[in-house]
């Protein structure tokens, strides 16, 4: 079968088509042959005609041969030709038109014989007339003429006496009896006239004569020739007869029933022609019949394929696809069996509805999906408040940490202040001071993670204070000389002039920043030289400071790689180095937190074995208006000399007080110079200079002259050496911008005694007046912080949880402070706080105590309704400032 | 004669190795060799077709080694052309009652007996006119009558050393009629040429259209039917023909004849075409209608036969060289092969021991001996003619010639008789 419909329908059509066709063409085949059997029955009436006119001209033919056999008329051989031409044209008519009969062959026969009998006939009469002509010559030259001959021969002998009259007449008898029977045969051709003449020629022969040899030779001899003549007469009359009669007559007879056959086969034929026309003619009628019932059949085979093959298979497949469309499912699709379209359109609506299961199936599973998600998210949800408790937890965990390591810390750091206070050995000062170092340490570590937990828990809150760069100067020169002599590290500090001191931001986290890149430089460098660079340039509305620190050391150094990580939380550019240098690894990541956190930016580039740059940029805002850190310094007079090879003083710093740049000599030539300025500048790079020219430059100041000398950085030891050797101004890298200021104003002054701003370090001794109720449930802090209290001049009580302060103010308010701790067992400082607050006694200063160190806890002090708030280990100064505060007033 | 002389391998190749080898041997001890280098010469022979066929001339053209021309034509054409110009053939092949009007024309010359080879073999049909003792003479010219040549020129009885015509094919004829087709008033009764004129077979009935030859079967079925009596059916009177030809005229004229047939083919094609049930037939043509499965039986009437006897004659006009061919193409017809060819149509030679040797057994005993064919026989063609099991009318060779009613004859009242005939046919 034929597997795709359009095909089939094709075929179908091409079928009705071609259906069409045939049936037009055997109807016209029809046609042609129906006309042509009534042209044939038309043409067999000829034919028969033909015949009939063949069988009357063979008869005049016989009557043709019967005239001239009776007068050989000429006209009778005449009339015969021209018959036997019409004949055999009649012939060739019928041969032609037998090309078409149904009897050919037979027909073909019978006409082949014909013409052999014509043939023969027309032969046979030639034969007859040639036979006539030689038979009337035979009698007219021949036996005719010698009778006569012979009688005019026996006249003749007769004249000249030869022969007797008697002999001449008797032969004369016998002459003509001959003459007789040969006209007689002539007139009937009988045996027994031949016999007649033979006798009587016979006779003449025996008859006596008297004639001589000669003559009766002659005789004889004309007798032969006569009688020859004579039998050759009747030889041919007897042919002639027989031709004549038998074969001739047969040959007529032959071919006229022949003809007579022929005119019956030819309207048998006719007869068999019209009968077969009627036959096409009504085969034709019944083929057309056939053909339309056909035609129609196939049509309706067609109407019926189409409807149940593909209409109705396309309806349901319809019927099935709206189904799909609606969503319905189907279990059993028409027709997917099938090899045609209709079969594809089946397996298609399979797929489709394949597919609608699918995406039902898909949907179902997305649906899943999204509660699975959902509940995923309840869980990431759950999770999240886990984590955010957790968080919550570590912190609460940190704080407690903080409180727990800041308590002891508080008592350890606080016993060593205090001891320091103390006459001491020197050894054991030694041992103080050394602890007093290794319990900063472990507190800025404390601090480093408690910071970088706070910043990691978001909690890191960047201050915006007004400040003075000129503290944070301090204390970096503070911190990183102090680490940096140790190391014996030259460092050198240098500040843009223009800068401008007063700035707004978080000194806190920014000494935090400076300081830790600062201490690793230190940390990092055996040898070698720290720059510390500060620059920054003011935008053009003068209120926004770019500040630019950096700081380039001599340093290990690393490698590219090393320095992708070193901005990482835990981690040191190499592992080795936590072995080596010691240290949290969380300094760099809280300097980069940091920066990031005030919108700075944080670049480090190094050299393996070289040493690295640090650079940090802030912008600050700043006041406007500002002189820079130096502007306010004075200047040297224009003459003053700088006695260097290489100068010590930053060119930018040189040109700030007037100490020009072409003024400069090395040492060899101011110690020649015939005379020198009042006022010399000196660098002094090693002590081996120093040693060589302190008696030059002794002399110097004794001759008036103010020298100031720039020392490179040197150890405290030989500072000591430097100082008690001259007593004149002096200067060590690293010096910060106001100790350069003091320097300069030294020189000019020539007064070393000139502190101007000086920032003095050292603890005032302070005195205060009071009652203070430590709340404290620490047995050794209540030892500290009641020692520095009692250092300042202080009274105390104290009570060891909330609920003893409570009770404790109530019945003797006589406290004019209150130091609080927040942490406590029984009553914790804020509810002890908002209790007092509540018994009226709101202006009571009360500060908080709290090893916290969290932003909140102070807040949350506020909010409990202390006054202010310090973290411990509290540091003596801090104490008497926040005291100073709140009992300087009464 | 009543047994076969030789008995000689079957095989017609070995046959005709052997007849080579004879002729060879008889034409180099008794007749002048032809000298190698000469043209062929061109025998012509003149004749009808009974014996001027294809394949004899073919054979005896390969056996002699001479080239041949027939020239068949109808008999009556024939005669009058070889008695009026001698000139025109070498041989005259035809029947004895041709030899009259050849003789006196003096178209024909004496044949000399001691230059045939087997003129000693030729039998007494043609020396003595009986086969068997008591052999019934036929009437009218039997050939012994018009053999010899006499002193006196004439024809005769008595033996000379001369003779008109070399004695050679030979037959008895009746009539043949088509057994399917016999009417049931005629069943088992004996054959009669009564029923060329009974009216059963009216509309059915061809006659051979020759008057010499038609003629004697005519006035044998009047006879037998009672209708005229003949003082000698071989010369009948001119009265006595007027009666006959009455009635015949009558019959003509109510159409008891289908036709007259003047050639073999076409007797054949009557009784095929089944325009006649019953007629006027030659051996040959029974023959052929049995190969074609036509069920024809050749007659054996009980009136006895219509004999004829074939002349092959010499024209007065061929001598010297030609004349030698001439006697050696007779002696080929007596060697053997010819006599047997033509025994395979259902004719006689008159040296049959000769053609026994080129005759199968059962075809001996078929032919000559008039038994059953014990297997299907070939006809000259070489198709079957002669179905197993068929036996021919009328017995032996000898049985045959033993009862020959007349011979074909010219009468005197011949020219009579082509007048009455032409009347016959035509009315």
């Amino acid at each position: 079968m034929l597997s795709s419909i359009r095909i089939q329908l094709i075929t179908v059509l091409l079928a009705l088509i071609a259906l069409i066709l045939s049936q037009g063409f055997v109807a016209r085949k029809n046609q042609e042959v129906l006309s042509k059997g009534v042209a044939s029955a038309a043409k067999a009436v000829i034919d028969v005609g033909i015949v009939k006119e063949l069988e009357r001209d063979v008869v005049d033919l016989q009557r043709n041969v019967l005239i001239f056999k009776e007068n050989a008329s000429k006209s009778a051989i005449t009339r015969f030709s021209r018959l036997m031409v019409t004949i055999n044209n009649k012939l060739d008519k019928l041969a032609l038109v037998n090309e078409l009969s149904t009897q050919k062959e037979d027909n073909n026969q019978i006409l082949n014989r014909m013409r052999e009998h014509l043939s023969a006939y027309q032969e046979n009469f030639s034969q007859v007339v040639e036979a006539r002509s030689e038979r009337d010559n035979l009698i007219d030259q021949g036996t005719m003429s010698d009778i006569t001959l012979l009688g005019s021969e026996l006249d003749k002998a007769l004249a000249q006496g030869k022969i007797s009259a008697a002999f001449v007449d008797d032969a004369k008898v016998i002459l003509i009896r001959t003459e007789n029977a040969m006209l007689k045969y002539l007139m009937k051709p009988d045996m027994k006239f031949i016999k007649s003449f033979n006798d009587s020629i016979d006779a003449l022969i025996r008859m006596p004569s008297s004639a001589n040899t000669e003559l009766q030779q002659r005789i004889e001899r004309i007798i032969d020739r006569i009688k020859n003549d004579f039998f050759k007469l009747t030889q041919i009359t007897q042919g002639n007869l027989f031709l004549v009669n038998v074969v001739m007559a047969g040959s007529a007879n032959e071919f006229l029933y022949l003809s007579g056959e022929l005119a019956k086969k030819v309207s048998t034929d006719s007869k068999i022609i019209t009968q077969r026309t009627y036959q096409i003619a009504e085969s034709t009628q019944r083929n057309g019949e056939l053909f339309s019932l056909f035609a129609i059949l196939l049509a309706l085979a067609a109407a019926l394929f189409s409807t149940f093959r593909i209409l109705g298979p396309i309806r349901s497949i319809t019927e099935v696809f709206n189904k799909l469309a609606k969503g319905v499912q189907i279990s059993n699709i028409p027709g997917s069996s099938r090899r045609d379209e209709i079969g594809k359109l089946a397996k298609a609506a399979l797929v489709f509805s394949d597919k609608n299961r699918e995406t039902e199936k898909l949907l179902n599973e997305a649906r899943t999906m999204n509660s699975q998600l959902e509940n995923l998210n309840k869980v990431i949800t759950e999770s999240k408040e886990k984590a955010e408790q957790a968080t919550a937890s570590k912190s609460m965990f940190l704080a407690n940490m903080s409180h727990e390591i800041r308590t002891p810390m508080n008592g350890i750091i606080g016993l060593i202040e205090l001891a320091q206070q103390q006459e001491l050995s020197t050894t054991v000062r030694g041992y103080l001071d050394k602890a007093a170092y290794s319990g900063q340490i472990l507190l800025s570590v404390i601090n480093d993670i408690l910071d970088f937990s706070k910043i990691e828990a978001g909690k890191l809150k960047i201050e915006e204070v007004s400040f003075s760069l000129h503290s944070l100067f301090d204390n970096l020169i503070a911190v990183i000389a102090l680490r940096a002599k140790e190391k014996n590290l030259s460092v050198h500090f240098t500040v843009n002039p223009k800068i401008p001191p007063q700035v707004i931001g978080d000194p806190l986290r920014i000494a935090q920043i400076i300081m830790n890149i600062g201490n690793n430089a230190v940390k990092f460098t055996e040898q070698g030289r720290i720059n510390i660079e500060f620059d920054g340039c003011l935008n053009e509305k003068g209120n926004l400071l770019n500040l630019c620190m950096r700081i380039t050391d001599s340093g290990i150094g690393m490698s590219s790689a090393q320095l992708d990580k070193i901005f990482k939380p835990f981690t040191q550019a190499d592992g080795s180095t936590n072995r080596k240098y010691g240290g949290t690894g969380l300094g760099l990541a809280i300097v980069s937190q940091l920066t990031e956190l005030m919108n700075g930016r944080l670049d480090a580039t190094s050299t393996m074995g070289k040493g690295s740059t640090f650079e940090v940029q802030l912008p600050l805002k700043a006041f406007k208006n500002q002189p820079g850190v130096l502007q306010n310094s004075p200047q040297l007079p224009s003459n003053s000399l700088y006695v260097t090879e290489s100068a010590l003083l930053p060119e930018a710093y040189c040109e700030q007080i007037q100490l020009s740049t072409s003024a400069r000599m090395s040492i060899g030539e101011a110690r020649n110079a015939a005379a020198l300025p009042d006022f010399i500048v000196v660098d002094v790079h090693d002590f081996s200079f120093f040693r060589e020219n302190i008696s030059w430059l002794n002399n110097l100041l004794e001759n008036d002259k103010s020298v100031g000398l720039v020392m490179e950085s040197a150890g405290s030891a030989l500072q000591a050496k430097y100082g008690s050797l001259w007593k004149g101004p002096l200067i060590m890298h690293p010096f910060t911008p106001a100790q350069f200021e003091r320097f300069v104003h030294q020189v000019i002054a020539k007064d070393i005694g000139f502190e101007g701003q000086h920032f003095k370090d050292e603890p005032e001794e302070t005195t205060l007046e009071g009652h203070v109720l430590l709340v404290e449930d620490n047995n050794i802090n209540q030892l500290v912080t009641g020692e520095m209290l009692t250092n300042l001049g202080l009274t105390f009580d104290i009570a060891e949880d909330g609920k003893q302060a409570v009770q404790k103010v109530e019945n003797s308010p006589q406290y004019d402070l209150i130091l609080m701790d927040v942490q406590m067992p029984i009553m914790d400082g804020y509810e002890a706080t908002r209790m007092l607050r509540d018994k009226k006694f709101a202006v009571l200063p009360i500060i908080g105590l709290s090893a916290n160190a969290m932003k909140e806890d102070k807040q949350n002090a506020i909010d409990a309704g202390m006054n202010d708030y310090l973290t411990k280990p509290i540091k003596q100064k801090s104490l008497i400032g926040m005291l100073k505060q709140y009992l300087g007033k009464q | 004669m009543s047994i076969k002389p030789y008995k000689l391998n079957n095989s017609s190749t070995s046959r005709r190795t052997l007849l080579k080898g004879g002729l060879a041997f008889g034409l180099t001890a008794g007749i002048t060799p032809f000298a190698i280098g000469k043209t062929k010469p061109t025998l012509r022979i003149m004749g009808t077709h009974v014996t001027l066929q294809e394949a004899i001339r073919q054979r005896a053209m390969e056996d002699l080694g001479i080239n041949i021309e027939f020239e068949p034509g109808g008999s009556a054409t024939v005669l009058q052309k070889a008695s009026m110009n001698p000139h025109s053939f070498d041989l005259y092949e035809q029947w004895s009652n041709s030899i009259n009007v050849l003789w006196r024309a003096k178209a024909i010359q004496p044949i000399q007996k001691k230059r045939l080879q087997y003129w000693e073999e030729i039998n007494n049909l043609s020396k003595t006119g009986k086969l068997t003792e008591n052999a019934r003479m036929g009437a009218g010219d039997a050939p012994h009558k018009i053999l010899n040549v006499q002193d006196d020129g004439s024809l005769g009885e008595k033996h000379t050393d001369t003779i008109s015509f070399l004695p050679y094919v030979h037959n008895v004829d009746s009539f043949g009629y088509d057994t399917s087709k016999l009417p049931d008033e005629l069943q088992g009764q004996e054959e009669s040429w009564g029923w060329l004129l009974d009216r059963h077979f009216s509309g059915k009935v061809g006659i051979v259209n020759d008057p010499t030859i038609g003629l004697f079967d005519l006035a044998l079925a009047a006879q037998a039917k009672g209708f005229v009596t003949f003082q000698d059916i071989g010369s009948i009177t001119e009265y006595e023909l007027d009666d006959l030809f009455n009635l015949l005229i009558e019959l003509t004229q109510l159409n008891h004849f289908s036709g007259f047939w003047t050639s073999v083919p076409e007797s054949v094609e009557f009784m095929k075409s089944g325009r006649v049930a019953i007629e006027s037939m030659f051996s040959p043509a029974v023959s052929a209608l049995n190969g074609q499965h036509i069920p024809v039986t050749f007659a054996a009437p009980k009136e006895g036969y219509r004999g004829w006897h074939g002349v092959m004659c010499l024209s007065s006009a061929t001598q010297g060289r030609m004349k030698d061919v001439a006697y050696e193409y007779m002696n080929w017809w007596l060697s053997g092969w010819p006599g047997a060819f033509i025994a395979r149509q259902g004719y006689y030679i008159s040296n049959p021991q000769r053609s026994a040797d080129y005759l199968s057994q059962a075809e001996w005993d078929y032919w000559y001996k008039g038994n059953v064919a014990s297997e299907p026989l070939n006809g000259p063609d070489g198709k079957v003619s002669v179905q197993k099991g068929a036996q021919r009318t009328g017995g032996s060779y000898e049985e045959r010639f033993s009862n020959v009613a007349v011979w074909n004859t010219v009468m005197p009242s011949y020219e009579y008789s082509l007048q009455k005939w032409y009347e016959f046919i035509t009315a």
